[in-house]
This record gives structure tokens, C-alpha cells and sequence, in this order.
């Protein structure tokens, strides 16, 4: 069963860290000016944000969930729930959301483990969370979202490389009896599951010397085995295929008419797979935002930076459709009735 | 666009429907069956550009493994016809 609903859940407030080091795509200076100009144009993504060497998204999440914590109003002690979103664990064991829990500062009766997702991992995430609130066993919870990928993309992999950034979200959940039900579509497909790949450094493959040897895969396309691969056509094919299937299902099984939908906040992937995705089902340009021009492609966290970013007090009181989509391949929607959200600026690392 | 009109698409309206998204400068001489790689205008990107139209613009899905065994215009244009039809 891949549709379901979940009642009585408030989303109180969301926030996004990202490093300080912004990367100018224009300054990417391993493919000649043409082709950059191309590919900013293509993407629509000029610059995003990398961290420090040491600096991992277990930190930047440690700052989003603290910065929110404090902003909210909540006590870090009634604190019920703490899930992580994350496929940059700090290490191989222990889970990264045990030492969050930790720095933090929340208790040990916080309830707390990662989740290997990435660009769908916040729909997945929400629904997660929801589940554990739902009926008001647990009360709050802080749902931590993002990746640092810059660890994993190769310089000499323009396929990769221009497109992701650094960003990790905090988002507040709480049980609250009568909240509008919100509405769930998630779906995967492991026969894909090489179109996005980091291939050694898991079990399957441990890490060996062969594993930082870099080898060229095509022209502009040069990484190792420890390096995030993605093939850009399968992915891509997928991106506007999948989801806006996924979108008319829920719609549908919801009986949500299209035009009742404010905001339609999308995984930031690249401009072209939005808009491709927007025209097809025929959404007005100004319901779609986007953050992707700044922060490009942040893996889990993009959907909540887009609406710290773009949003803003305009997050509150609207009915939202979220939809992320990417490795796996998974991808899943969620359609909610926002009330009184506090959402943060983006913070700076 | 409908279906039916795309049916009968013609290569002279692929051509320019090619021109617009990859934004092909008139002089440059489109041949159907000269190799993309080898060509100027061509690269991975527009490969995507490609599917995105057929997505946004026919309703028809082009995958990878489809533009893959497309080293051609005259490939991806009998490619879409065969979709549409």
C-alpha cells in the first residue's frame, strides 16, 4: 500500500542550515565557459554551499534542530522523537541521530535513528514521524533532513559535481487532535537502484585501495569508487516520469482538484526537470518555488529550505503538495493543510 | 499538443521544434543522419533537453536506454514518431 493519510499532526516549524563557502557554478572552471553557461542555464543552478573539511551534516543538523528548538519555544526534555534523514552518517556504526540525540542535548527517553534516504527522504521522513504522533502516544518530535554531499562528488565529475550542495532542515512535528489528516503517496523502484550510486564503502563492497582510483567514465566524467555516480539520462527520465504520475495519483485518490494546491514544493534536483514536471501538469509557475538557484540540488533538506528560503510566512495556512524523488529510486508525495508555521531564514554554518 | 497532430509530425517540423530547444542557430545545417557525438551542438544536456520535450511538449516518454541506441536526429525523430504513433 503505497497511499495512506495521517490525522492529527501540526508541523510547528521548520529551519535550514548551510555552510558559509558558497561555489559559484560560473567559476566551475573544469568545463570551458560555454558549457557552464549552459549548465546554469539548464539547471538554473548558479552557486550552492560547501562545508569545511570535518564539518558533516550530523553538525549542521546539531545547529538547524537547536536554532529551532530555541526559536519554537520547546523544551529539549519533552522532546518524544528525533529521526534522521541523512546518506552522510558521520560513521559506518553507530547511527549519527544516537549522537545528535546527544548533542542536542535531548533525553535519553528521546526516541532516536537514521534513515538511509536521500532526495525523497523528507515526504518519508514526515510520514515517519507522523506515524510515531498520530495518536498522541508520542507528542513532539524534530525530524533532522540533509546531506553533505560535497564529500562524495568528484571535481572532474560534471555530472555531479556543479549540481549538489550542502544543506541540512529541522523540521518541528507535534500531535495535535483534530489537525487536518495529512495525505500520503510513496513509491520505490530497486531495479534502479544503480542510477544513483556511491559503490564502495558498504558491505557489498568494502573500501580498498581500488576505491579512490579515479577513472574516466566519458567526456567531463572522471571518478573513483568512493564517489557519488549518477547517470544523468536514467535519472532524468525517471524525474519526469515518476513523479508526476505519482502527483495525478494522489490528487486523485484524495480528491484534491489541482488548482486548491498553493504550493507545489518540489525536490530542487535541476530547473529543468521542475519545469518539465510543472508544465506537464499544467501548474502555474508562480506556485512552484524555488531554492536550487542558491543552494542547488541539497538532497533531503531541499524541500524545507525551499520553503525557509522561499515561503516564509507565506508556509502558514496553505494547503502544500510536497514531492521528492530521486536515489533508490524512490519517490512519494504529501499533501497537508499547513496552520501556523515558524519558518527560519536560512542560517549560514 | 494532441496526439493525432503529432502523428503525423513531419521531419521538417521536428527539425524546427529541435532548433528551438537545443537552440540551434539557423546556419547550422541539421543532417538526420550524421552522428550527434561528432556534432557541435550536441552533448549530454541536450540529450536531456530532448526528453524533456517529448515529455512536456508530445506526452511521450523517451527512456535512457531509448537515446542511448539513438546516435542520430534521424534516430531520435523516427524514435518519436514511433512513440506518438
Amino acid at each position: 500500500m503505497s497511499f495512506f493519510s495521517i490525522p492529527n499532526i501540526s508541523i510547528d516549524g521548520v529551519c535550514g542550515v548551510v555552510p558559509k563557502n558558497i561555489l559559484n557554478n560560473k567559476d566551475y572552471d573544469y568545463i570551458n565557459e560555454k558549457e557552464r553557461q549552459f549548465l546554469i542555464k539548464t539547471t538554473g543552478i548558479a552557486r550552492k554551499r560547501h562545508v569545511d573539511k570535518g564539518v558533516t551534516a550530523l553538525d549542521l543538523g546539531e545547529r538547524a534542530a537547536k536554532e529551532l528548538i530555541e526559536k519554537i519555544g520547546w523544551r529539549k526534555d519533552e522532546v518524544d522523537l528525533l529521526v534522521l534523514v541523512t546518506q552522510s552518517r558521520d560513521y559506518y556504526l553507530p547511527s549519527s541521530a544516537i549522537i545528535l540525540q546527544h548533542n542536542i542535548g535531548l533525553s535519553r527517553d528521546c526516541m532516536a535513528f537514521d534513515i538511509g534516504l536521500g532526495c525523497s527522504g523528507y515526504v518519508y521522513g514526515l510520514s515517519i514521524v507522523g506515524k510515531f504522533l498520530q495518536t498522541g502516544q508520542f507528542k513532539k518530535a524534530i525530524l533532522v533532513a540533509g546531506d553533505v554531499s560535497s564529500v562524495s562528488t568528484n571535481y572532474e565529475d560534471k555530472s555531479t559535481y556543479p549540481l549538489f550542495g550542502d544543506g541540512v532542515s529541522a523540521t518541528a512535528l507535534s500531535y495535535s487532535k483534530g489537525a487536518p489528516e495529512m495525505f500520503f503517496d510513496i513509491q520505490n523502484d530497486g531495479t534502479n537502484h544503480e542510477a544513483i550510486i556511491i559503490r564502495d564503502g558498504g558491505a557489498k563492497n568494502l573500501f580498498d585501495e581500488d576505491s579512490t582510483v579515479v577513472k574516466n567514465y566519458g567526456e567531463g566524467i572522471n571518478r573513483s569508487k568512493k564517489d557519488l555516480e549518477l547517470n544523468g539520462l536514467d535519472v532524468f527520465s525517471f524525474s519526469i516520469k515518476e513523479p508526476p504520475q505519482n502527483i495525478k495519483n494522489i490528487l486523485e485518490k484524495t480528491s484534491t482538484p489541482i488548482e486548491s494546491i498553493d504550493y507545489f514544493v518540489f525536490h530542487q534536483a535541476n530547473r529543468l526537470i521542475i519545469e518539465t514536471i510543472r508544465k506537464k501538469l499544467k501548474i502555474p509557475a508562480e506556485k512552484v518555488p524555488y531554492s536550487l538557484t542558491d543552494y542547488g540540488n541539497t538532497s533531503s533538506a531541499s524541500i524545507p529550505i525551499t520553503i525557509c528560503d522561499q515561503l516564509k510566512t507565506e508556509a502558514s495556512n496553505k494547503k502544500m503538495l510536497l514531492c521528492g524523488f530521486g536515489v533508490g529510486l524512490s519517490w512519494g508525495s504529501c499533501i497537508l493543510d499547513t496552520k501556523n508555521i515558524l519558518c527560519l531564514d536560512p542560517i549560514e554554518y | 499538443m494532441e496526439n493525432l497532430i503529432l502523428y503525423k509530425m513531419t521531419w521538417e517540423e521536428f527539425e524546427a521544434n529541435i532548433r528551438d530547444v537545443l537552440e540551434i542557430e539557423d546556419g547550422v545545417v541539421l543532417n538526420r543522419d550524421e552522428i550527434l557525438e561528432d556534432t557541435e551542438f550536441w552533448s549530454s544536456m541536450h540529450a536531456l533537453l530532448v526528453m524533456a520535450m517529448a515529455e512536456s511538449e508530445y506526452n511521450v516518454s523517451i527512456t535512457g536506454e531509448d537515446l542511448r541506441k539513438s546516435s542520430t536526429l534521424g534516430n531520435i525523430y523516427e524514435l518519436l514518431k514511433s512513440k506518438i504513433g
